[in-house]
């Protein structure tokens, strides 16, 4: 009898105090009323945009699932999380709580506070963007980088502070870009073979590559690496062709299984760095676009660094991704799942 | 010297005093226009300091705000800047500042935005009436924000100042949510205003209630139409344009002309005249009408004439519901004059489910029949329930 006399009258109190704002700020970053407001952040322009397809001046406050389009002036979202994005000029995503679907142009990072739980991942990530079936996520809260999506198909990634992984749409790791660092990117339409290029080492028994431009370590298994010979290049630059064997588990630190069919001598990074060392190829060659900061395979929101006159373009193609370092090069080889280009090493 | 010497001297040097100082005050603005990101004592340099530096945007603001306490964009940004560091009670002040400086539409905008995502219902609706009232734009985001405060439209309406720009708002914002039993209310109180400018929208919101499948709030929002200059009304079992006086429009329970492929079709009052060609499609359709109908027996009497067409034509009446075929004619034979009134041609069908059917006309081509370029024509349809 008191129980029941009591939750209608707690249960009023309660609304009495939800009306009145009485209740704290619970929410991060910019402290939005945690009294059912659904909004996750804010929007602001010196100019206008359009947000759901109506043009907006100045600001504006979005909600999940949020269509941002920018004219001649770039926006800056900031959202409840504490997340900082900038979507530059000409671009468009749709933005959620966790993560921006990048549709056109390029975005900036500026900080990638925790959101949750990521896809298909049970534990607390940070903000995502997701382009073109690729996931570029922040290692860390401090990371700071620009995604730019360059012609058709390609993804440009530049970390600017702080390193950024990349994963497929299987949620598979394909690459990892440490701080100063940028790749183009390209989803390939059919999985396709694995090639990757890197110093060949043997840990507990098994053979594990880190490729060089990807920076992602792969465990490689399969009867040509029993071949007579193999032994001398252990601790050796080397380049090797084959498929993810499906469903297998890789040993811990490597990202996948790799059913090698071909081991061959790679050439020597280019600018003569020692095995082991940065990846080749992989230097920022001059200054992005818009934001002024981004290395060269950031690029331009447009387009490649046609000025970067690189001549060896490392090519990488990781689960289903086809990986580049120096677009200069890339723009030269004409495609990333190419396989006639000259100066590529593969 | 004389007096009107002395007059016109006097005159001339206050014209060209006055001249003067037009001069002068028109090249000071002018100057100052130039040189305002140069001149480290005017407001917007601050404001241009605080956009490319937003680590220090909210100092410089503070700097601009005290240079210049009138300008309200100044106040707005420092609003926002305040709000992102954590302190809404500052940043609230900075906004209702800007109200008072700028009583136009984006300072009202602005505060409702930040009042809505800090739960302060009265400055929200406040600000976002104040808002709404001077809104030339595409009120929709305004009215989002409103919706997720007030979901019963109308008084959401009623709050944000029931002007008919909004009503037109709102009834696009719901007609995309497809939340149509309040966007029926919304367009019933602007029908009403019978303002020839929004039959186009009523009409759009007419065609997409069929498509919905909501064909009682179709009819009623149909017949909303009849403040305009408009087609017949609607009703249950009855043909809409029966003698094809009127041009068909193409909407709502009017008459929906399709041109047959390489073929083509003419209207004139009170016919509608179709030429298939050699090489027009095995199937297609010429012409339908929604019609709500309750179950029951139907007859369909219409008038037409061929010439040309095989004898088995290939054209006839067809019932849809929902994409499904629910009862069709027999193939109509050869008619080469048209009959007199009173003897027209019939089609007899029964209808099991309340509901919304698509009456249509086509051609489909006999097997065993070639293509034959003819001219079919239709004088009259008319539906009876029996």
């Amino acid at each position: 009898m008191t129980t029941n006399f009591l939750r209608p009258a707690l249960a009023a109190g309660l609304a009495l105090h939800l009306a009145t704002g009485l209740t704290p700020n619970l929410a991060a970053g910019q402290g939005f009323a945690a009294a059912a407001v659904p909004a996750i952040g804010t929007v602001i322009t010196n100019g206008a945009f359009r947000l759901n397809h109506a043009t907006v001046r100045s600001n504006g406050t979005l909600f999940e699932g949020a269509m941002v389009e920018t004219g001649t002036a770039p926006v800056r979202m900031d959202l409840a999380s504490g997340t900082r994005l900038e979507l530059e000029s000409e671009s468009a995503g749709r933005v959620y709580g966790g993560h921006l679907l990048l549709d056109r142009g390029a975005t900036r990072i500026d900080k990638a506070a925790e959101s949750g739980a990521g896809p298909g991942a049970g534990f607390a990530t940070s903000f995502l963007v997701e382009a073109r079936g690729l996931t570029i996520q922040p290692d860390s809260n401090s990371s700071m980088g620009r995604i730019v999506l360059n012609g058709a198909r390609r993804v440009d990634v530049a970390a600017l502070t702080g390193s950024f992984r990349i994963l497929n749409s299987a949620g598979m790791l394909v690459a990892k870009i440490a701080s100063g660092r940028a790749l183009t990117l390209e989803a390939q339409s059919t999985p396709g073979p694995v090639r990757i290029t890197g110093r060949l080492v043997r840990r507990d028994g098994h053979y594990l590559l880190t490729d060089d431009t990807t920076n992602v370590t792969l465990e490689l298994a399969g009867s040509a690496l029993t071949e007579p010979g193999l032994l001398k290049a252990l601790g050796r630059r080397v380049e090797v062709k084959g498929s993810a064997r499906p469903g297998a588990t890789p040993v811990d630190g490597a990202a996948q299984l790799i059913e090698v069919a071909q081991v061959t001598p790679a050439p020597p990074a280019s600018g003569s760095a020692p095995a082991g060392s940065a990846p080749a190829g992989s230097a920022p060659a001059g200054s992005g676009g818009a934001g002024g900061t981004a290395p060269a395979g950031a690029g331009g929101a447009g387009g490649a660094a046609s000025g970067a006159a690189v001549s060896v373009t490392m090519i990488a193609i990781i689960g289903g991704v086809a990986a580049a370092a120096v677009v200069g090069g890339l723009a030269a080889s004409g495609s990333l799942g190419g396989s006639t280009a000259a100066p590529v090493s593969r | 010297m004389p007096r009107h010497m002395f007059y016109s001297r006097l005159f001339a040097g206050i014209s060209f005093l006055g001249f003067t100082l037009a001069v002068g005050g028109t090249l000071r603005l002018a100057v100052a226009e130039r040189v305002w990101p140069m001149a480290i004592g005017n407001a917007r340099h601050f404001e241009d300091l605080a956009r490319r530096q937003p680590l220090l945007a909210s100092d410089a603001l503070r700097t601009a705000v005290q240079l210049n306490p009138r300008d309200s964009t100044a106040w707005m940004e420092l609003g926002l800047a305040t709000e992102r560091e954590g302190d809404s009670e500052q940043a609230a002040d900075c906004l209702l500042a800007a109200e008072k400086v700028d009583r136009q539409y984006l300072p009202a905008w602005t505060s409702a935005n930040f009042f809505f995502r800090h739960a302060n219902d009265f400055q929200f609706w406040r600000a976002a009436t104040r808002a709404a009232a001077m809104s030339y734009d595409d009120p929709a985001p305004l009215i989002e924000l409103a919706d997720h405060r007030e979901p019963d439209s109308i008084a959401a309406l009623k709050r944000l100042g029931d002007s008919s720009h909004l009503e037109r708002g709102y009834l696009r914002f719901l007609i995309g949510r497809s939340r149509w039993r309040e966007a029926q209310e919304v367009a019933a109180r602007l029908s009403l205003l019978g303002d020839a400018s929004d039959r186009e929208l009523l009409l759009n919101f007419t065609d997409r209630l069929i498509e919905a499948n909501e064909g009682e709030a179709a009819l009623s929002a149909w017949n909303g139409l009849q403040q305009f200059p408009a087609p017949d009304r609607a009703s249950r079992g009855t043909l809409v344009n029966q003698n094809f006086k009127r041009q068909p429009s193409g909407q709502g329970f009017d008459w929906r002309v399709t041109e047959p492929p390489r073929g083509s079709v003419h209207w004139e009052p009170s016919r509608l005249e179709y030429w298939l060609m050699g090489s027009t499609p095995d199937a297609c359709m010429l012409l339908e009408q929604w019609v709500m109908l309750n179950s029951g027996r139907y007859r369909l009497r219409f008038d037409y004439r061929t010439q040309g067409l095989a004898e088995e034509t290939g054209l006839r009446w067809t019932l849809l519901r929902g994409g499904r075929e629910e009862a069709s004619s027999t193939v109509l034979a050869q008619a080469p004059r048209r009959v007199q009134n009173g003897n027209a041609a019939e089609w007899n069908f029964r209808v099991t489910k309340v509901g919304l059917y698509k009456l249509a006309w086509t051609y489909t081509r006999v097997p065993g029949t070639t293509h034959q370029e003819g001219h079919a024509e239709l004088a009259f349809a008319r539906l009876e329930a029996l």
